[in-house]
């Protein structure tokens, strides 16, 4: 489904993934986890290209991204087009209402007609428990309500794979649940999924794959019960230690 | 010592200047919108040449007096161009390219504000460039430098007085007829005055409603 190969990226003389390779299959739960500035999210934003590789390819389906060979809009087209992502901050579009938000982009790049698109953003508005909400607007509603709009913004472009770029961690602590639940419904309907958190309580319980990533390279690729067990890294080891 | 009964004839005169100064507003306004968009997209924009342009452009509008941009198109083109313009005409151009200048500056700061996840969350939908900007990052730019386009605006209305030096027959010109065929000078220069003033008041309370209008709730 996704394939990165030997992807680096560099900000001027900072070089933030060394030489990344990763591999994702269909309906995997990928979670990458490790310290602030270690790459996770740098890697996250390379699958869907909002960060463009210095060396390397990204795969996702059969549109392969060679970031040697320039600017390649369709390409990146081709690869937006299955990947729905999830930021930190929502990044809800403010002047358009919850109802736009989730209809704007199946009407504009899908094609859909208005009321085809509304009506798949009543079912998904439901499925994320926001159905009484379709005409605020994101200034009116609390961080965890933003949050699940912008989930269901980004599955009304019905893409395979779902990007979660920290997408609880500008939460109130009691809204973190709410997101949590959408996403673990989302996991249980065989959603592909790759999550950047640090919630090791979801980690543990929804992913089927961890990643511990540190200083720009994948420093265990294993599942979260071997993981918690025991990591196999002394850095690893170092930063659960400073978990609470 | 005031002589308000001497102009009283005069006064319906003066008055109808209010019509053509605010012609020449509106329609320099929305000249001057187009222009200014289309710059400020060519600021932002990945092609060096048009922002080279765009700064040169906005740098001559903002760096030579508007009474001799004026001059120039009234004046000097139709001797280098054979083109003649109509004062009213010339008036429109000359403030459309000039507030084209500012309003461009003001809508790139604006589009320079608009948080740059706004631009990643509609990529990563796939939206296309154009309508990235259309739909996404214009209507917030707008919003966020509403107050900054009505003070242009609010400069555009005083400064269409200086068509008066061409011969538009706006509100300052026609106080101007009035005083000289009476030799009266403060009483038909308030009367503009205050029409001037009340002019603004009502354009700054109207853009206050607008923006009320246009804030999200």
């Amino acid at each position: 489904m996704i394939e990165l190969k030997y992807i680096s990226k560099s900000f001027g003389p900072l070089t933030v993934l060394h030489d990344v390779n990763l591999k994702v299959k269909p309906q995997e739960i990928v979670v990458l986890i490790g310290p602030s500035g270690s790459g996770k999210s740098t890697l996250l934003r390379s699958i869907n290209l909002l960060e463009l590789p210095s060396h390397g390819s990204v795969r996702v389906g059969d549109a392969v991204y060679h970031a040697v060979q320039g600017p390649q809009e369709k390409v990146k087209q081709a690869i937006r087009k299955r990947i729905g992502m999830v930021f930190q901050n929502f990044h809800l579009f403010p002047h358009m209402s919850v109802l736009e938000n989730l209809t704007y982009g199946p009407v504009q790049v899908l094609g859909l007609t208005t009321e085809q698109a509304e009506a798949e953003a009543f079912a998904l508005l439901d499925r994320v428990g926001l159905k009484d909400k379709p005409q605020a607007y994101p200034l009116q509603l609390s961080g965890g309500q933003k949050q699940r709009v912008a989930i269901a913004r980004a599955l009304a472009m019905k893409p395979d794979v779902m990007l979660f770029d920290e997408p609880t961690s500008s939460l109130d602590p009691e809204m973190v649940k709410e997101v949590l639940d959408v996403m673990r419904e989302l996991a249980q309907k065989s959603m592909t999924m790759v999550v950047v958190t640090h919630e090791m309580r979801f980690a543990q319980a929804v992913a089927s794959r961890l990643l511990f990533m540190d200083q720009g390279r994948i420093l265990e690729d294993t599942t979260p019960k071997a993981f918690f067990k025991m990591p196999a890294t002394v850095r690893a080891q170092a930063f659960l230690d400073r978990l609470v | 010592m005031f002589h308000f009964d001497l102009i009283a004839p005069s006064i319906p005169f003066i008055l109808e200047g209010v019509l053509v100064t605010l012609q020449y507003t509106l329609i320099s306004v929305c000249g001057g919108l187009v222009l200014g968009a289309l710059l400020a997209l060519c600021k932002v924009g990945k092609s060096l040449t048009l922002q080279w342009f765009a700064a040169g452009y906005t740098s001559i509008f903002r760096g030579t007096p508007l009474l001799l941009q004026l001059g120039m198109i009234y004046y000097a083109l139709p001797t280098l161009t054979g083109l003649t313009l109509s004062p009213f005409m010339a008036g429109i151009l000359t403030f459309s390219l000039n507030s084209g200048a500012y309003i461009s500056e003001i809508l790139k700061a604006g589009i320079a504000g608009v948080d740059k996840g706004q631009r990643e969350a509609a990529l990563s939908l796939n939206i296309p460039q154009y309508k990235i900007m259309r739909d996404i990052i214009l209507p917030q730019a707008t919003r966020n430098v509403l107050p900054s386009l009505v003070n242009e605006i609010v400069d555009l209305l005083k400064e269409s007085a200086l068509v008066s030096v061409i011969g538009g027959t706006d509100l300052m010109r026609r106080a101007n007829l009035v005083a000289a065929e009476k030799y009266l000078y403060f009483e038909p220069l308030l009367v503009a005055g205050c029409c001037y003033y009340i002019l603004v008041l009502a354009l700054t309370s109207l853009a206050k409603v607008l923006e009320r209008k246009l804030a999200t709730p």
